[in-house]
């Protein structure tokens, strides 16, 4: 009875597991996959092709036109896009360094009321914004901020800040007391304590937070929509829904894929690149 | 956030360092206040009042709140359905979400190609991706029929998009597609926090797989696991977009979402204080039911 | 002298006065212009930045005092954006505005009064008629139409041949119509008779309405309450029309793909030329024209019940100076030029129906019949008046919408029109 775990563990490793684990995960690949290649094909259609039926699976001749429409020198696409990366990116600094002193001041320390104020910044997360976006134009237009792109990442970071922080807060919660008392008889400060020691352990929640963040703000809409008011500050997405949405809503279904697939681009770098420090045994090491 | 799983309960700093504490989050709190809290408390000034999108507000106390639970059904309807959805989402997207995290879990670097691909829907945006399901269940231009019909099965789409389960099922499938990727990263993190020795242990004991999953591993990642459910139940409360682009209520307006009615009061009907009324329900809502879950996922072991 | 009119913005801005003493900061002034040409903006909805962005070059080149830059907006959003601006502040120089919402913003107080400045113009009583009177708020005007967009019957003359109809010959009333649908809908499962986008109240009004106009009856009542009329859905020809799509939707002249559209497939399969007859407007045409489709096809007005009843939908942009604007009358200076003999001859060229019935037949009708008809159908053009269009009609959760689908869709003709009828008083009233 007792070995039967330890042999089953060893089965784990025999081919026969190894080979259903890879079924499942083609075939859930696939299911995964299948919408996004569909979408990408979709993107050599012509529109005519596009209206047809019954519709086909592979294009039946091969276009160009739904990308150069897209890059079109006059459809602004690239100062958007640089619009797009320049409040992504800030929000993501931003959102970072905020999120990862809050997680750590409610992490790390009990004071009077952080109970209160941690529910407060959740709140952020549970409020309709659609409405909240007509006091926050005339809160930003008083700060001098409207029609801002800095305005905008600070909308941004604010409305990231619940779910970082409370990511943050975990991380920092987790980690054992011990680590901090050594270092500090070690004779390192708080700070040192704080960026040599604890940073390193919550590089998982800053990845995340970092990645949440900048996909929110890449794609985010109505916000920017609202907060600025002069096309060449426009972000992504607004360009985008301007071009892909025609008279009565008529949607350009060749321009939204080819937007689509663009806009997906930057997102998956930032993944890629970062979704290593998910798996890396860097702090099971270092908690031990 | 891994770490949440090191099974030490820690005793926190003395009471007189709580100032770096408080210095620690003072620019979030300041952040949040300027741009979160004096905006909400504009926002309930207006619900306050009769607010036309533009011209004269004028003061009517509580009566649009009155309102909203008296004379417009359509907006406690919004709220039921809205429930219903979050009730049957979030458990999809957690069981869902952990199994992927579970079968990503194992090192190597097929493990991080399927991380990848799972994830990968949750980068489109939330209306292109509703957009992209409108066009794929399309019954006379999108890619399913055309499957279909090129395998000669001539599936009956029309109720997809008329009929309300038929079209809560389209939304449904679409969010899973789109979000569980996210909700096994965020559980992948906390799984990598649990010591592979103490679930070893636990096998050695004879724990079967379900029995390590609900006394080791769950129990150990159980911050994680708060925080999945509170970011996963507040978004499907907050659903709208989904609803506005895929079904727009259909049928008579059965499929609105309560954000879905609160957009429509406010800029269809350009009643802003009221919207802003609905609004404030909301977030009420949505306290409440954070509140409720706090207190009752985090139980006796965990402080505050 | 730039004179703005700030005592009723700054009720609107209460909001904004609240804010700021909360922070204690002080909103910034509207800027004074600096020395050089003054810069216009103007905002209009994605449809129109082709040709608006047209226009502007041609202003600016010949304009070294003021310069126009186009903002364009996504048109979902374009009431909200502009709303919020005008609210808080932040308003351009010039809105264009789909004519439907003209009612709305004018009576709010959203736009300078330009009631004598139109008087002036020297074609003033030639400005299409029923976008006009969308401005014109208690006896004064608000703003002036700009583009016009009527609705008017494109129809595949292959598919008319195809299904033994005379191609040449377009529906002339009601029967007909339903008739060379259904009789094109049984060429085969990949053909449709017609099709409109019932799940899109925009769309909606746009192709409906004029079936009613076309044959006497109405959607809103007219002479009481004149901002805020009560919906007419209970008009016997309103019914009458419901049952005429019922009977299509019931004949396979029209399908569920007309039932679940919201308006992103609006033209549905007409240009890959498996659908006979869509309703749609100028700009279609100008689509059409940009990739030809590979069959001929027909531009003719949307009949009534009798042949030569004739109703169109006068959809477009209109354009206001929004109060808040800090160049009234170089705005205004604008508004002569785009709706004078340059710029609307411009606008004909790329296809855009013009606004000035002076110049239809010269600049428009004479491009080729497809256009006449769309002359024609600007000279019968209707548009509903009211503070509650949206809601009443556009809405895609309103009574019209409903309307389409439980009696066009439904099986109950009577108990939609009630239904309808009812949620449209309560709009009506809530708006009182």
């Amino acid at each position: 009875m007792k070995t039967e775990p330890l042999s089953s563990r060893r089965l784990r490793r025999k081919p026969f597991v190894s080979v259903w684990w890879w079924v499942t995960g083609i075939v859930l690949s696939s299911l995964f996959l299948i919408p996004l290649v569909t979408m990408l094909l979709s993107t050599f259609k012509s529109r005519t092709e596009l209206g047809m039926k019954p519709p086909t699976l592979l294009p039946r001749e091969l276009t160009l036109d739904n990308w150069q429409r897209l890059f079109d020198p006059s459809a602004g696409l690239i100062q958007s896009t640089m619009n797009s990366a320049i409040v992504s990116l800030g929000t993501v600094a931003l959102t970072v360094v905020v999120s990862a002193l809050a997680g750590y001041g409610f992490g790390r320390f009990r004071f009077r009321g952080s109970g209160v104020l941690f529910f407060v910044v959740l709140a952020g997360l549970m409020v309709p914004f659609t409405v909240l976006l007509t006091p926050l134009l005339v809160v930003l237009r008083g700060m001098g901020l409207s029609n801002n792109l800095f305005g905008v990442m600070l909308v941004y970071t604010v409305y990231q800040l619940p779910f970082c922080i409370f990511i943050m807060r975990n991380a920092f919660s987790g980690i054992p007391n011990e680590i901090e008392e050594a270092a500090l008889m070690d004779g390192c400060t708080r700070v040192g304590v704080f960026r040599r020691i604890f940073i390193p352990l919550v590089i998982p929640g800053i990845v995340t937070s970092a990645i949440f963040a900048f996909l929110n703000s890449w794609n985010e809409f109505l916000a920017a929509l609202v907060l600025l008011t002069d096309q060449e500050k426009f972000t992504l997405p607004i360009m985008l829904a301007v071009r892909q949405v025609g008279k009565f809503g008529t949607v350009d279904w060749g321009l939204l894929d080819t937007g689509i697939v663009v806009s997906m681009i930057p997102c998956l770098l930032i993944f890629f690149l970062l979704q290593r420090y998910y798996v890396s045994g860097i702090f099971s090491g270092a908690a031990k | 956030m891994s770490v949440d799983a090191v099974p030490i309960r820690r005793s926190r700093r003395r009471r007189s360092d709580s100032w770096i504490g408080v210095a620690s989050i003072s620019p979030a709190i300041l952040l949040i206040t300027v741009l979160f809290v004096v905006p909400l408390v504009l926002m309930l000034w207006m619900s306050l009042n009769n607010w036309s999108f533009l011209g004269k507000p004028t003061f009517i106390g509580l009566e649009n709140y009155v309102r909203a639970f008296t004379t417009d059904t359509t907006f406690v309807n919004s709220i039921v359905f809205t429930l219903v959805y979050t009730v049957i989402i979030t458990p999809i997207l957690f069981v869902g979400g952990l199994a992927l995290a579970l079968f990503v879990k194992r090192p190597g670097k097929a493990s991080g190609l399927f991380r990848t691909i799972f994830f990968t829907p949750y980068v489109v945006g939330f209306a292109a991706a509703s957009f992209l399901w409108l066009w794929f269940v399309n019954d006379s231009v999108g890619p399913i029929s055309a499957a279909t019909s090129a395998f000669g099965i001539d599936l009956d789409q029309t109720s997809w998009l008329v009929e309300k389960w038929p079209g809560l099922v389209v939304v449904i499938t679409m969010v899973t597609w789109k979000v569980i990727g996210f909700q096994m990263i965020l559980l992948l993190s906390g799984l990598q926090g649990v010591p592979e020795e103490l679930l070893e242990a636990a096998a050695i004991d004879g724990a079967g797989w379900f029995r390590r999953l609900f006394s080791v591993i769950l129990p150990l990642m159980k911050p994680t696991v708060i925080m999945v459910l509170v970011f996963s139940i507040s978004g499907s409360l907050l659903a709208f977009e989904q609803f506005f682009l895929i079904t727009t209520g259909r049928p008579n307006n059965e499929t609105i979402t309560a954000v879905y009615w609160i957009y429509n009061v406010s800029f269809t009907k350009f009643e802003l204080g009221y919207g802003a009324a609905l609004s404030v329900v909301m977030l009420v809502l949505l306290l409440v039911v954070t509140a409720i879950q706090l207190k009752f996922l985090k139980g006796r072991s965990d402080e505050d | 002298m730039l004179r703005i009119n700030r005592t009723r913005l700054s009720s609107s801005v209460a909001l904004g006065i609240a804010a700021v003493s909360v922070l204690g900061l002080s909103a910034c002034a509207t800027e004074e212009s600096a020395s050089g040409p003054v810069e216009l903006t103007v905002w209009s909805r994605s449809d129109g930045e082709l040709y608006l962005t047209a226009l502007a070059e041609e202003y600016n080149k010949t304009h070294e005092d003021i310069q126009v830059k186009p903002v364009i907006i996504p048109n979902h959003d374009y009431q909200s954006k502009l709303g919020n601006a005008i609210g808080s502040g932040d308003a351009p120089d010039v809105a264009a505005l789909d004519d439907v919402l003209a009612p709305y913003f004018a009576s709010k107080g959203a736009f300078v009064d330009i009631t004598d400045r139109v008087g002036e113009l020297p074609y003033s009583d030639d400005l299409n008629e029923a976008q006009q009177s969308q401005g014109v708020v208690d006896g004064k005007t608000y703003t002036v139409p700009f583009t016009s967009d009527n609705s008017v019957m494109f129809y595949n003359k292959n598919l008319f041949a195809q299904a033994g109809l005379d191609p040449e010959k377009a529906p002339e009333t009601w029967q007909e119509f339903a008739d060379a649908a259904n009789a094109i809908g049984k060429l085969g499962p990949d053909y449709t008779g017609y099709h409109f986008s019932a799940g899109c109240g925009g769309c909606t009004v746009f192709t409906f309405a004029p079936l009613v106009w076309a044959a006497g009856g109405d959607i809103l009542a007219s002479g009481e309450n004149e901002s805020n009329p009560p919906a007419t859905f209970d008009d016997p020809i309103v019914a009458e029309a419901v049952e005429l799509l019922n009977g299509m939707y019931l004949n396979g002249g029209l399908t569920t793909q007309s039932q679940v559209d919201d308006g992103s497939n609006y033209g549905g399969s007409f240009e890959s030329g498996q659908l006979g007859i869509v309703f749609s407007g100028s700009f279609y045409l100008t689509q059409l024209g940009t990739t030809p489709p590979d069959f001929d096809f027909g531009v003719a007005p949307i009949p009534g019940k009798t042949a030569g009843d004739i109703a169109s939908f006068a959809g477009g942009d209109v354009l206001g100076i929004p109060e808040g604007s800090g160049h009234v009358d170089e705005a205004w200076e604008f508004l002569t030029w785009a709706t004078g003999d340059e710029a609307q001859t411009a606008l004909a060229e790329q296809g855009i129906t013009p606004v000035r019935t002076d110049l239809l037949e010269s600049v428009y009708s004479s491009k080729g019949p497809q256009f006449a008809a769309l002359s024609e159908a600007a000279m019968n053009g209707k548009v509903p008046y009211s503070i509650q269009e949206l809601a009443l009609f556009n809405d895609a959760n309103g009574p019209l919408v409903g309307l389409m689908q439980n009696g066009v869709f439904g099986d109950d003709v009577p108990a939609a029109i009630d239904a309808a009828q009812k949620t449209a008083d309560g709009i009506v009233a809530n708006a009182g």
